[in-house]
Order: structure tokens, then C-alpha cells, then sequence
């Protein structure tokens, strides 16, 4: 019994998390061939998915590659756009000219140097923006330029690049090269049933119609009602609402004005009141939600700063409405069961961790898939432990956001409250005193977050580092200045050779990339 | 300067001639040159056929190498132009092919790849197609290009060009060689477009890097260039392979890489070029 080898599969769940999680096992296991570990998936008959997540990272490139899926067709048929990093409006004091960019690209020569210090302590330099003096991506975002040009190869770029897409769209398209390509099989039908083994293990779901499916392994995409992993193990949920106060959503789906209006090759986040609001550009709409707490704004209010945002069409529209359960499974992997996605846990989408997450856990389950039932246990734990401290740092860079914050209003005061702020992260902000984030800060193997976007925050903010007690260390002013004006020099380059977003998405579904 | 083209008759150009040109001015200037499919037999033998993805489209096309630089010409640089076939693009000018209709361009390209391919047909399985008539005067016009600096509209040049019409009236054979040129551009443009979807599909083309370091010690990186992998080629399943053979296509992607051996000659001419240039300054 421990030595059975993993052979099969079963996936619970339909939306994103389910397809992505098979398409990646079932190329690496060669679910298409004989000898490969068999993959099936079960859609719900009666439930549609959630499908929240429209923007990506720039890891989904390496994960639609190892998939086996041609960057054209997933432009093209996922209504996606590109997507070059987020612009936080009104974080700091809700001023017009309030804002700041977490561009995707790292700052020049990063990590040969870390020129935040010199960038603060250099007049000529902090008089620009972090991000514009170390990085030039916040110049493409502004300008509405794409990443790459249509001579670029597949899943290849200029300037660094993730996605924002339709996510239903998403979810059938992945679906179709899955079962068509992939080998994987299809069952739609509902589990109605969890049938244990005797070691607790499950060893097959009973389904409506299809009988009992067995299987070595079961994934739990079942998305915020984890059939397997919370009804079925009662694996405990963390509840993380005490440090991030957003528990609900409001989306709507906003067509353009204009066909030829500019589609935005960033998230624009904007601080409201009692929470921000998201606007994403797709090539043929934009989706558009506000987070909020309601224990500090009531619906209707919300409503109104929605309406707010959006301007006059906003009566025509539909608001679709989203609780947001903050936190995650306190074990995500138990006997032969792990949960990814919704059912593994859910936070504001502030920095598009959601679809990030799924890919990790693929990446693990393909990569370490467990050879037999014995190895099983080693990989749980790791998985467990891998994915508390990724859950973690996340919620500690999320509400890195809140606390670098000078608005006034009761929702952001609280947000303040030390009590709020997880230790992990007072530790750290009390290290950023005096030294600002680098790669010491974060050398564990499952980084989340670069130090780099610790940086674009904390600068980009206004946080202000004490460099005065290590000034003799910063010896490469030099070198600095260098890099600065070669940042310089990329920027004009790169605002010269690069096309805007909508004209480079208009030529990719007229042409698309010719493959090399 | 933009384009003007219009319709080539004899009411508004009979006494319009071709100015005798100079296309190897015009080669000094480019480093890349489109060739056809029905070209590289010969071009083959004299230049690196490379593919490099169209700035506009992002399509590949397939041309001559001439220099490393945009704007070298190395072949007219050793005076070696004119002893190489040039390419039939750069001959054209200032004719170009208009089309009645939407589809015509389609039916025309088909007509002109028809007969080559029944040629292979012949010489590989005997199997020969019957051409359906076809009259290429219903979907194609000769069209001129107003702004061209190779027209002579009012006799100005001392009536040193070759007429457009002859004088009882009747197309020239400048006209005739125009019309025949524009067929064989065309059906270039057509093979290559057949033989790049297939390549294309099958994932064939390579990213080629040239490193070079140049006689004075200076470097260069060139990328943007590909080729058709032979390794690809040869890992292909034997129904695809088979298939590619079928076509005659593995001829083609076999002439193809043998004219990346000028590559090498290419290196050379410049560096002989650098070398002299040393020699001046160093007097």
C-alpha cells in the first residue's frame, strides 16, 4: 500500500485553478501517453466557477509555455492584454497627484547594486520618482506602451511582462487544449460522496452519474466550499480579517467609449475611503470592482464611490458581488489531498496573488509529484510548510500597502494600528530604519516577492530610510550615477521602439507571433 | 516618397517611357534584400538567404544578406555587385501589380504556384493536374508608380527611355517584360509564403546569433536572423518528413542552408574592407 506508485489523478473543480493545475501535470507526466500518471478532471454539473482572477504575473508565461500552449491563440482567444506592473493612485494622501508604480521590471542593474540608497541620498535623483529613476517601465505604463514588438518571439519581451485576460475565457481555452491536447479526461458531474480508506486517505468520490472515480492523488479546486480538503479533512481555516480589513467586493465590466481608446498596460489601483478600487484593460472591456470593509462603509456607500469612479454609464451596468473571506487553510496538504486555488484560501486581489499561487502549487505538485505513498508524506509537509510561509509573506506585503499610508480616514487609521501588523512585518519595517530591503531581507528558497518590490513600495511611498549611521559604506556613487543615466537612456529607447498596447494586440490577432 | 500608383493606359501614357536605372546605387543602401522562392537556385550559389521577421508584421520573410549593418552593402562595397545575380525585387520599380478584386490577388498567386507545382508533380510521381483555364487579365492590372523617379512622362530626357507603346499603338516590350517581371515577383512571393506556413507550423526556424569580432578587435552581436534547423528537420515524425519531401521541399530548405556557407565570405569582404581602411588611415 505505501509503495503503490502515483499513477492517477483526480482533480475536483472546473474553473482556472483545476485546468491549470492539470494541464501543467499532465504535460510534465505525459497524461497522453501509456505510461504516463493519468489525469481527470471533474467539473460540477450544477456550480459555475468563480474565476476571479484577471491579472496575472509574469510567471504564467513560463507556465503557458510549459503547458504546451501558443502564446498567439492564448492572446487571442482569452480576450488578454498586456500587463507591465500596478499604478497605485491616492495610496498615500488621496492627492491628484498622488501615485506610484510596482513596475515588473527590476531596477537597473539590479542586484550588482542596490541603488536605492543612492537614489535618496542624490538631490538630482529623489527629485524623480523611485521608480523612474531606477526603472522605465513606469514610462511604457504611462505612455500605453506594450512590452514587446510583434518581431519579439513567443512569451519573449522587451521590458518584463504578465497578463491581464478574461478569466472565464481562460478556463475554456485552457480546458480545450487540456482534453484535446494533454489527455486529459473530462468528467462533468457533481461529487455527491467522499469514500475513505482505512489510513483516512480518500480513495475514490462518488459521483452522480458517473459511478465512483478512484484515484492516488486528489486535488481540491473546488474553489471557496473545498469539498475535499475543508467539508471532507475539516482542515481549519486561518482567518486573516484582523490584519486585512477588505471583505467584499463590487465588480462591474465597463465597455470602452471609443473602439480605438488605449488599453491600459498596467492595473491601476485606486484608494477609496474605505478601501481601492481595481481597473484592469482587456482589449474589449475593462472589469472594474471596488474592495471595501464593511465595517467601515456600508453598501450603498460603496455603491456610490463605485459609481463614483466609473462616471455615467455606470446605471447600465452589472454588479456582480464577491465576499472576501481573508486568510487560507491552516494545512493545504493532508494525506492524499492538497487544495489550490479558492479552496486553498483568498485575499484582496491588490497584487494579483491569487493566479501566482496556483502556479506555484502546479509547479510543486508536478515537479516533486510524490513516486509512491510513502514519499507522499515528505512532500505534504514541505508543501505545507512552503505554502504557510508564501501565504504569509504575501499578507505581510499586502498590508505593507496600508501601513505606508498618511490617509486619515477611519479605515486607514485602523489599517495603522500596530495591533493589526502581523510581527513578521514590524520586524521588518523596523529593519528598513536604517537599511532599506535587499536580498538578505528575503533568502529563503520560496520568496514570493523580490526585495525589489519592497523596494518600489516602501520609495515609492515616501518611506524614508536612515542611512546617516552606515554612510561610509556607500562607496559606489560612481557607479551609481551610471546606472542612473543608462535608466535614463533605456527609457527614451524604449518609449521610441515600442508600440501601444492596443496597435501591438490588434496586429498579434491579425498576425500573431511567428514561432522560432 | 509615398506611393501613387495608378493604372498603366494608353490614353494617359502613351508618351510615357522607362528611364534607364541604377539599381546598384539603390543596393548600396540596403544590407537585406526580399528574394523569392524561385530565386535561390541561383541566389544560392552567390549569397546568404536568411529569414528575418517583417518590423510590421512580424512575419518572416526570406532575403539576401548583404552587410551587417542596416545600410552596408559589402557586396558593392568590393565592387563585387555586379558580378552576382541581383535580386528581382530591386528590378521592378517603377511597376507594380494591381488587383480588380477581393480574391483575385488569391486566384492569381494560385494560377502562378499552379505550374510549379505540376512541374515537380511531373518530374517526381508523373502525376500531372490539369490547369483550368485561367486568363490573368480579368484579375490583374499593370499599375505605375507616379512618384517614381524612373518615369519620364513628357519626353523631357531627350526620349533616351524605352517607351511604354509602340507606335502603332500596341504595349511595348517594356510594358511586356514589366508584366512578366511582376508574374515572376509574384509567384516568388507566393512560394515563399506556402513553404514559410509549412516551415512555420512544423516549428523549423531558428534564431541564428552571429558573434563576430571584426579584423580592428571591434565586436558585434547581430541577432533578428533565422534559419531552418536541420536537426528539426530531422527529428520530424516520417509522415511529416515524407511529406516535406513530397513538396520539394527539403531540396529547398537544403539550398537554402548551403547559402549560408557566404556567410563566412561575407566576414571576409568586410574585414578586407576594414583592412584597407587601416591601411589609409595608417599612411
Amino acid at each position: 500500500m505505501m509503495n503503490k506508485a502515483t499513477k492517477s489523478i483526480v482533480i475536483v473543480g472546473g474553473g482556472t485553478a483545476g485546468w491549470l493545475i492539470a494541464g501543467r501535470i499532465a504535460a510534465q507526466h505525459k497524461s497522453n501517453t501509456k505510461e504516463g500518471v493519468q489525469v481527470t478532471l471533474i467539473e460540477s454539473a450544477n456550480k459555475s466557477p468563480i474565476n476571479v482572477g484577471e491579472g496575472t504575473w509574469p510567471t504564467m508565461r513560463t507556465t503557458l509555455k510549459k503547458i504546451g500552449i501558443s502564446e498567439s491563440d492564448f492572446i487571442r482567444e482569452c480576450c488578454v492584454s498586456f500587463k507591465q506592473g500596478a499604478k497605485f493612485a491616492g495610496w498615500v494622501n488621496g492627492a491628484k497627484d498622488d501615485f506610484y508604480y510596482h513596475p515588473l521590471v527590476l531596477p537597473q542593474s539590479y542586484p550588482s547594486i542596490n541603488l536605492a540608497p543612492y537614489w535618496q541620498n542624490d538631490p538630482l535623483q529623489n527629485a524623480n520618482s523611485f521608480s523612474n529613476s531606477v526603472c522605465y517601465q513606469e514610462q511604457l505604463c504611462q505612455l500605453g506602451l506594450a512590452p514587446k514588438l510583434i518581431t519579439c518571439a513567443e512569451f519573449t519581451g522587451i521590458a518584463n511582462y504578465a497578463y491581464h485576460l478574461d478569466s472565464a475565457k481562460f478556463a475554456v481555452f485552457l480546458q480545450k487544449h487540456c482534453t484535446k491536447k494533454l489527455g486529459i479526461k473530462h468528467v462533468i458531474d457533481d461529487v455527491i460522496a467522499v469514500n475513505p480508506l482505512e489510513n483516512g486517505d480518500i480513495g475514490s468520490l462518488t459521483t452522480s452519474n458517473s459511478g465512483h472515480i478512484a484515484a492516488d492523488l486528489f486535488v481540491d479546486c473546488s474553489g471557496f466550499s473545498a469539498i475535499l480538503l475543508a467539508k471532507h479533512y475539516k482542515s481549519a481555516f486561518v482567518d486573516k480579517s484582523d490584519v486585512l480589513f477588505v471583505n467584499q467586493a463590487l465588480a462591474v465590466q465597463l465597455p470602452y467609449q471609443d473602439e480605438a481608446d488605449d488599453i491600459a498596460s498596467h492595473t491601476i489601483s485606486t484608494a477609496q475611503d474605505a478601501g481601492w478600487i481595481w481597473d484592469i484593460g482587456l482589449p474589449s472591456r475593462r472589469g472594474i470592482g471596488y474592495v471595501y470593509s464593511d465595517n467601515h462603509q456600508n453598501e450603498d456607500q460603496a455603491i456610490e464611490r463605485l459609481a463614483g469612479y466609473v462616471g455615467k454609464d455606470f446605471d447600465k451596468l452589472t454588479i456582480k458581488k464577491i465576499p472576501i473571506n481573508s486568510g487560507h487553510r491552516k494545512v493545504f496538504w493532508k494525506n492524499n489531498c492538497v487544495a489550490v486555488g479558492l479552496a486553498s484560501g483568498f485575499l484582496e486581489p491588490l497584487e494579483a496573488s491569487s493566479l501566482v499561487l496556483v502556479e506555484m502549487s502546479a509547479d510543486m505538485i508536478a515537479d516533486q509529484l510524490p513516486a509512491n505513498r510513502q514519499m507522499m508524506d515528505i512532500i505534504a509537509k514541505r508543501f505545507n510548510e512552503t505554502f504557510t510561509y508564501r501565504w504569509q509573506s504575501i499578507i505581510d506585503f499586502l498590508k505593507l500597502h496600508y501601513i505606508l499610508s498618511a490617509r486619515n480616514e477611519a479605515f486607514w487609521r485602523d489599517n495603522r494600528q500596530t495591533s493589526s501588523i502581523p510581527e513578521s512585518l514590524q520586524e521588518l519595517m523596523q529593519l528598513w530604519q536604517y537599511h532599506s530591503p535587499y536580498d538578505h531581507d528575503f533568502n529563503h528558497r520560496n520568496e514570493v516577492f523580490p526585495a525589489a518590490s519592497y523596494q518600489y513600495i516602501l520609495y515609492g511611498m515616501g518611506f524614508k530610510t536612515d542611512y546617516q549611521l552606515q554612510s561610509s559604506s556607500f562607496n559606489q556613487q560612481e557607479f551609481a550615477r551610471q546606472q542612473f543615466t543608462k535608466n535614463q537612456q533605456l527609457t527614451t529607447k524604449a518609449c521610441q521602439l515600442l508600440p501601444k498596447n492596443r496597435e501591438l494586440l490588434a496586429k498579434i490577432s491579425q498576425y500573431g507571433f511567428q514561432c522560432a | 516618397m509615398k506611393k501613387h500608383l495608378v493604372e498603366v493606359n494608353f490614353k494617359e501614357h502613351s508618351h510615357y517611357s522607362l528611364l534607364a536605372k541604377n539599381t546598384t546605387e539603390q543596393a548600396a543602401k540596403l544590407n537585406i534584400i526580399p528574394v523569392g522562392l524561385n530565386e535561390i537556385k541561383q541566389a544560392s550559389q552567390h549569397y546568404p538567404l536568411v529569414w528575418v521577421k517583417s518590423s510590421h508584421t512580424g512575419q518572416f520573410k526570406l532575403v539576401a544578406l548583404f552587410g551587417f549593418e542596416t545600410g552596408e552593402n559589402v557586396y558593392c562595397q568590393s565592387k563585387l555587385w555586379h558580378t552576382i545575380p541581383s535580386p528581382l525585387s530591386l528590378k521592378n520599380d517603377p511597376f507594380y501589380l494591381g488587383y480588380n478584386n477581393k480574391g483575385a490577388e488569391q486566384r492569381f498567386k494560385q494560377h502562378l504556384t499552379r505550374s510549379v507545382k505540376t512541374e515537380h508533380a511531373k518530374s517526381t510521381t508523373d502525376k500531372i493536374e490539369k490547369t483550368p483555364s485561367y486568363n490573368p487579365s480579368n484579375d490583374v492590372i499593370l499599375c505605375i508608380d507616379k512618384n517614381s523617379a524612373s518615369l519620364d512622362d513628357n519626353g523631357k530626357h531627350n526620349n533616351s527611355g524605352l517607351p511604354f507603346y509602340q507606335s502603332n499603338n500596341q504595349p511595348s516590350a517594356c510594358l511586356q517584360n514589366a508584366q512578366r517581371t511582376l508574374a515572376t515577383l509574384t509567384q516568388g512571393q507566393a512560394l515563399t509564403d506556402e513553404f514559410l506556413s509549412k516551415i512555420a507550423s512544423l516549428q523549423l526556424m531558428q534564431p541564428l546569433k552571429l558573434d563576430i569580432t571584426w579584423q580592428d578587435n571591434t565586436q558585434a552581436d547581430i541577432s533578428g536572423l533565422y534559419t531552418i534547423d536541420p536537426l528539426q528537420l530531422n527529428l520530424l515524425k516520417p509522415a511529416a518528413h515524407a511529406d516535406l519531401i513530397a513538396q520539394g521541399y527539403v531540396d529547398t530548405i537544403e539550398l537554402l542552408n548551403s547559402s549560408l556557407a557566404h556567410i563566412q565570405r561575407l566576414v571576409q569582404l568586410k574585414n578586407n574592407l576594414i583592412e584597407a581602411h587601416q591601411e589609409v588611415l595608417s599612411l
